[in-house]
């Protein structure tokens, strides 16, 4: 009797040990701070990766500049626009992440803390993207030839019209979006200086609500088609997006601007200008780990390929052969000075 | 004890069916949920395969076209959805280099690394016009922790099913094993321990049709059975103590019967057996124990085929003594029936000897030759079932001479000066008595010295039970005939001496008689002084002419002779030939003379009663006798002394 109570109390304890197995420790965490290997940070703006322009460049930039240098990187998205939120992702990746250049993606409203900072960082390099900071040694602003490649899709309208009139929607009218005006009515002027010019803005200063007013894109976009205009060159921040939708409603063509907008209205966004920010990431990280970066403003235009026009995707087929052609040369033409566009800024 | 038992029988029972059902059950669940695991596992491999085939075409097209940020975008997607179980999405050019900073490092997961499945695959980008090309590689870590866990539940889950079930089962089967088996078993052995105690009344009660029940009925009929056997070997021994009873009277009254025969029949020999001596110079003793000793009513006696008997004769005027010791054949009443014809027929014999006076010219051998003749004449009648053997002797009183003879009877012995020897050997002795054909016997003559004893003795004297032996546990019984003669002459001769010994040497399995004749050789003693008046012989002599006494004509010739023997002081003679003719003159003067001069003798050897009777006689025959009154009166006063 005392055996078979010993056999099978002995068969349950061996059933439930085989049940309950308890789990292992804990995998202790290291984090181990790459040494010797310099980081790059990216604070990209508020909208995060997948916005399809500048966020979106600048991180690919990074990324290249990662895949063609021995570095690190890091990136962090600001919680909203405030002071403080762009405050603490520059504390993140200095204190947390190490990162000794700093690349501030949203430039013209990170500029101020930037400024704020970088003295109290001196060892870290900050970069302030498509804006003019003020001088520190440890601050590099980088700003874009929008007039060269405005004066590129000014031409390109101009050879592409059939109404013989072209339009131009500004967000709002600060220096750069003028200058933006300028290089596009140049363009035109220099093809065909008969063509006929719509230009607005969707707001004036001080109000800047002409950048994110798309309905408002929408509306002044299908008012300016139906008064004869068939290509219009938008260059109004997320207000593009509603000029875009217009264009397809009306099936007419629009110019995007600063990113590849092609893809949002297939066959009807005739190119994108774009602002090659991944091109300048790639550069001024080159620059820094040469060594050769400085503090001080970094320009890129058509000629070092910080401006360039989309590969035309979706409108290759469109575009007569000659055209793309002709487009070839005023691009080298700039590049080369031949051609010189007027600057305001 | 019982509920003990009850207990133990429930528990091994519950017991093995639960370890048996237990290992069974368990072992069976077991093996599936390792199954389902495997399906599970399987399954779980396969859409994490798809997943990342799917990630890594995805991925090859953003590497092309540099679209980093979509790889950053999707990998945290993925990594931020708990669906699919996905730990950490990681895509790599080339180099190796990871191109999502976002995807989370292994060494930061908090999964366990054993819950891990970690696959990855090339991205390749399948140009429309080039071929394909390796842009980089996918590696995804999936969580089998849930699989994991829900297996773990389904163990917990299953094993508590069992158990509990296993519980359940225990529960209902303890109830059925209670209801079909312990109870019955239970009242079963309540019913037999009733039944051992004795109690038949008990009915078991158990009214299922299975093995139990018939147990039960089998137990019942068993109790019913034994009750009957219990009744009956009751009746059965109240019944045999009655028929014991029954038998034990019938026995006791046959018992009486026979012993009433017995006693009979030995009322018929002890007569026979006597010792009627009145020599003074041979003295004969007799010692006589039958084996066969019994009780009538009151009486105490014995029967055997032994016997012993002596008397005196007269042979041509010299006085005899005889003397016989035989041994019947046969035990009890068929040897008592041997004695007895002996006796009666030896005891007659030596009566007309007495009786008849031509019988007393005899020459003593002839007297014994005659004697073994009628013995065996009677004997041969019974046709040889009848037998016995027997010494018998004369001897002359005077002289001390002995005439015998031995039919198969044990040797005589004689004791002389301190010394047994036997007298004879086997060519000396005849066959018993009543062996037919034969009649032949060897009479033999032994002269006895003064204190000479002859002893003789039945079969009795030898056959003695010395003990029993150990091993064999057969009956020692002594074969050695000398032991007689070393017990004679230890006894010195007496034979109730010798008797004793016999008895204290051992036990004594045969009837034993002894018999001796010791011859002294003295004269016998004359009275000092006469007592009594004597007797005028003148009156009854009468002298002849030439002087002699001669006796009155009308004198019997034997009351001559006995006046001679008288005055020779040969009294014995005198009374033998007086007891011849006693009676003989009807009453006459003769008479009166015959009885006063028998009277006479008796008194001279001290007889008194029989010299008073004879007296008496006398004085009826002739009352006016004074001197025989006196007489009379002297004996009376003697007598009334003692």
């Amino acid at each position: 009797m005392k055996g078979i109570l010993l056999i099978s109390f002995l068969i349950f304890f061996l059933i439930f040990v085989s049940c309950g197995k308890k789990d292992g420790t804990e995998q202790a965490e290291s984090k181990s701070k790459s040494t010797g290997t310099l980081k790059i940070g990216l604070a990209l703006g508020t909208f995060g990766l997948g916005d399809r322009s500048f966020n979106d460049m600048q991180y690919n930039g990074l990324i290249e500049a990662y895949r063609n240098h021995n570095i690190d990187v890091a990136y962090r998205i600001p919680a909203d626009n405030s002071y403080s939120s762009y405050l603490d992702i520059f504390r993140e990746l200095i204190e947390y992440e190490n990162c000794s250049l700093i690349i501030a993606g949203e430039g013209f409203q990170m500029s101020e803390v930037v400024e704020s900072i970088a003295d109290d960082y001196p060892d870290v390099v900050f970069v302030v993207m498509d804006f003019t900071a003020e001088y520190h040694p440890n601050i590099v602003s980088t700003s874009f030839a929008q007039n060269e490649g405005a004066f590129v899709v000014g031409a390109l309208s101009a050879l592409m019209t059939q109404s013989g009139e072209v339009g131009f929607i500004g967000g709002v009218d600060i220096p750069v979006v003028k200058e933006f005006e300028a290089g596009f009515v140049a363009g035109v002027r220099y093809i065909n200086p008969r063509i006929k010019l719509h230009i607005e803005y969707c707001s004036l200063l001080p109000d800047f609500s002409g950048f994110s007013n798309p309905s408002k894109g929408y509306r002044m976009a299908t008012e300016m088609y139906n008064r004869n205009v068939d290509i219009i060159f938008s260059v109004a921040g997320g207000t593009g997006n509603g000029i875009i939708s217009a264009a397809s409603a009306t099936s007419n063509f629009v110019i995007g601007v600063d990113s590849n907008q092609d893809d949002m209205a297939p066959g009807f966004v005739l190119t994108s200008m774009m602002k090659r920010l991944d091109v300048a990431v790639i550069d001024i990280v080159s620059r820094f780990i040469e060594g050769s970066l400085k503090g001080g403003v970094y320009r890129y235009d058509i000629k070092n390929g910080g401006i360039s026009l989309t590969d035309m995707q979706f409108t290759r087929d469109i575009i007569p052969e000659k055209i793309l052609r002709q487009i070839q040369i005023i691009e080298n033409k700039i590049a080369d000075g031949t051609i010189k566009v007027p600057q305001l800024i | 004890m019982l509920l003990k038992t009850k207990f133990s029988l429930f528990l091994k029972f519950t017991l093995i069916i639960s370890l048996v059902l237990v290992v069974v059950l368990i072992t069976i669940g077991l093996i599936m949920i390792s199954y389902q695991e495997q399906i599970l596992r399987q399954e779980k491999y396969q859409s994490a395969k798809n997943l990342l085939g799917f990630v890594a075409r995805v991925s090859a097209f953003n590497i092309k076209n540099y679209s980093y940020s979509a790889l950053e975008i999707n990998a945290n997607r993925l990594q931020g959805e708990n669906e699919e179980d996905v730990l950490s999405v990681r895509i790599f050019d080339n180099q190796g280099k990871k191109l999502n900073p976002g995807g989370i490092e292994p060494s930061v997961i908090s999964v366990p690394r054993r819950y891990w499945l970690e696959i990855s695959e090339d991205c390749i980008f399948q140009s429309p016009v080039a071929e394909d090309e390796i842009v980089g590689k996918a590696s995804i870590i999936f969580s089998l922790e849930s699989i994991y866990r829900t297996i773990n539940q389904m163990r917990i889950f299953f094993v508590v099913l069992v158990v509990l079930t296993i519980l359940l089962l225990d529960f209902i089967l303890a109830f059925l094993l209670r209801a079909l088996v312990t109870n019955p078993l239970h009242k079963l052995a309540e019913g037999a321990g009733i039944i051992a105690k004795g109690n038949f009344d008990i009915k078991v009660d158990i009214k299922t049709s299975d093995e139990l029940g018939f147990l039960g009925d089998a137990v019942n009929t068993m109790s019913a059975e034994l009750k009957q056997s219990f009744n009956e070997i009751a009746e059965l021994n109240a019944s045999l103590e009655k028929k014991v009873e029954e038998r034990t009277a019938q026995v006791r009254s046959l018992l009486e019967q026979q012993n009433g025969d017995y006693y009979l029949t030995s009322l018929l020999i002890n007569p026979l057996v006597n010792s009627i001596i009145r020599s003074e110079k041979v003295k004969v003793q007799l010692y006589l124990n039958q084996k066969k000793k019994f009780k009538f009513r009151k009486w105490e006696a014995q029967l055997g085929g032994d016997i012993c008997v002596a008397n005196s004769i007269m042979l041509r005027k010299k006085r005899y003594t005889v003397f016989a010791n035989g041994d019947a054949m046969g035990k009890s009443m068929q040897g008592a029936g041997g004695a007895l014809v002996m006796g009666v027929v030896f005891n007659s014999y030596v009566e007309r000897t007495v009786t008849n006076l031509d019988e007393q010219d005899k020459n003593p051998i002839v007297w014994l030759q005659e004697c073994y003749n009628e013995l065996q004449s009677v004997f041969e009648a019974f046709d040889g079932s009848m037998l016995i053997s027997t010494i018998i002797g004369i001897t002359e009183d005077d002289t001390g001479s002995t005439y015998y003879f031995n039919a198969e009877h044990p040797y005589l012995v004689l004791f002389r000066q301190g010394k047994a020897v036997f007298v004879e050997d086997e060519t000396t002795i005849a066959r018993k008595i009543g062996t037919i054909g034969f009649s032949g016997v060897n009479i033999r003559r032994i002269d006895l010295k003064p204190d000479d004893m002859l002893i003789m003795g039945s079969d009795g004297r030898d056959d003695i039970l010395l003990g029993t032996d150990e091993t064999s546990g057969a009956r020692i019984i002594n074969e050695d005939e000398t032991l007689f003669l070393r017990n004679v002459e230890e006894g010195k001769g007496d034979i109730y001496h010798i008797a004793e010994i016999i008895k204290s040497s051992g036990e004594i399995t045969d009837d034993l008689s002894l018999l001796s004749v010791h011859y002294t050789g003295t004269a016998p003693q004359k009275p000092k002084k006469e007592m009594f008046k004597p007797i005028n012989l003148d009156i009854i002599a009468i002298k002849d002419d030439a002087g002699k006494t001669t006796y009155g004509k009308h004198l019997d010739q034997k009351l001559k002779e006995a006046i001679e023997f008288y005055r020779q002081e040969n009294f014995d003679g005198a009374i033998w030939i007086l007891n011849t003719v006693k009676g003989k003159y009807k009453g006459r003067i003769e008479d009166y003379y015959i009885y006063l001069l028998l009277g006479h003798c008796y008194a001279k050897y001290g007889q008194f009663l029989e010299a008073r009777a004879v007296w008496n006689e006398a004085l009826s025959i002739k009352p006016d006798d004074e001197t025989l009154k006196e007489n009379i009166g002297i004996i009376n006063d003697i007598l009334h002394k003692k």
